[in-house]
């Protein structure tokens, strides 16, 4: 809407419901209505016209989205807690890869807006968090009508429209990562920070061999980030000495198969994700 | 309805279901501040204080706000009295074409509130997402740790 020189937001309704149930009626009515959790991707989708939408459903005023706690040996962190919160809650496992991201690879502005279930519904590699979580076998936690269920974090980016009506209501995160070390890795451009790749592994190692292994990307399916459990399966129980990293990497360019757009070129990801694999791969089992 | 503080003053505003908050401030308020820029989070143009901590204002619609404490950068000093993040910005020479300062100074003021202007490293990822035309990034730099130096 262009309104004396300003190029504001297209009109829509507001709706505020205060339960996840009076919160999925309004989104499954397919009225063009749309949930907003922090809006640092939505805004500028309506602000261009790229999405129109009839009603914005406001997240904000449901308090289980904004819970955060241990159930077992899994934390649920609700779908509204902003990046930067969850840098806060000092979850031991997460934190080096989270710092490594917060530092260098987003900006505070940004992580104060951004939820996790912004994220997690977005389901693009332009956000990082995603191949962060997905390294730490996160499920989301979703909500239908008929109640809640959980499905693996990557299995839900892989397949978003089939749960296109769901509502996410936060993800559980493993807490039991003794004895792993991860890292993170991205090249990214422009002060948005926008990934060209992006990287997470992790692994534990026993008797100077990989006892278990976690791989995950950004675009591993065109613009979907997604897990490498064909690359994890093929490094599992190989010894930290005889690793042949040029086969990690061409085993790792087999399985993406990442979209291109101007700036970087499909192969060009494709190679750059190998390569950056492999390195990450090195520095976590120390060879 | 909408509450908020606004540089410690209390507003009750009717707005918009489209407006945003950089909306409310500069047309409605009058806090000149906070400037559009991108409109999309890229620019950091907008940045005001939201609850204590650096947002982007043309990202957050304006209702969101309910309740809200905001500061804008006419919130935190005058021309006698200048905030020591302003003060050191001017000693500093760190104003080029002066179109990004607001933000710049608001982001110095957050990190020297929360303890963060300690290295330079903190302060180079404090001001990621705040694009200086000028390139003053280094003035910024030296700005905020003399600020944090008390010189």
């Amino acid at each position: 809407m262009l309104l004396f020189g300003r190029l504001g937001l297209p009109p829509f309704a507001v709706s505020r419901p205060s339960s996840l149930r009076e919160a999925w009626e309004r989104v499954a009515s397919g009225e063009k209505a749309c949930p907003i959790a922090g809006g640092t991707s939505l805004i500028p989708l309506l602000k261009s016209g790229l999405l129109e939408v009839r009603e914005l459903v406001d997240l904000s005023g449901i308090g289980e989205l904004r819970e955060v706690r241990t159930e077992n040996d899994r934390v649920f962190v609700g779908a509204m807690i902003t990046h930067a919160e969850l840098m806060d809650l000092g979850l031991t496992a997460l934190k080096p890869v989270l710092e490594e991201f917060s530092r260098n690879h987003t900006s505070p502005h940004i992580m104060n807006l951004a939820t996790v279930g912004g994220a997690v519904a977005n389901s693009t590699s332009s956000e990082d968090l995603l191949p962060v979580l997905m390294a730490f076998d996160a499920n989301v936690m979703l909500y239908e009508g008929d109640g809640g269920f959980e499905v693996p974090l990557a299995d839900y980016v892989a397949r978003r429209d089939s749960f296109r009506t769901a509502l996410v209501k936060g993800v559980k995160i493993g807490s039991s990562w003794d004895g792993w070390r991860f890292s993170f890795g991205k090249l990214s451009f422009s002060s948005l920070q926008l990934p060209a790749f992006c990287v997470v592994v992790g692994a534990k190692l026993s008797n100077r061999k990989v006892e278990d292994c976690r791989i995950a990307v950004a675009f591993a399916e065109g613009l979907r980030p997604g897990r490498l459990v064909a690359v994890e399966d093929a490094v599992r129980g190989r010894p930290v000495d005889g690793m042949r990293f040029s086969e990690v990497s061409e085993a790792v360019r087999a399985a993406v198969r990442p979209a291109g757009d101007v700036h970087f070129p499909a192969d060009y990801r494709k190679v750059a994700t190998s390569r950056m694999v492999a390195l990450k791969l090195k520095e976590v089992i120390g060879a | 309805m909408v509450n908020l503080k606004v540089n410690g003053r209390p507003y009750t505003l009717d707005v918009a279901e489209n407006e945003r908050l950089v909306d409310v401030i500069r047309y409605r308020l009058g806090f000149m501040g906070a400037k559009e820029g991108c409109g999309e989070g890229y620019c950091g143009l907008c940045i005001v204080l939201m609850n204590g901590r650096p947002v982007h204002s043309c990202l957050v619609p304006a209702w969101r706000a309910d309740g809200a404490e905001i500061i804008t950068v006419e919130g935190i000093g005058s021309e006698s009295s200048l905030h020591p993040v302003q003060r050191a910005f001017v000693d500093e020479g760190a104003v080029q074409c002066g179109f990004c300062i607001p933000a710049a100074v608001l982001i110095g003021k957050w990190m020297l509130d929360k303890g963060l202007a300690k290295d330079r490293e903190t302060i180079r990822w404090a001001y990621k997402g705040l694009l200086c035309r000028c390139g003053s990034y280094i003035r910024f730099e030296e700005s905020v740790l003399r600020a944090a130096r008390g010189d």
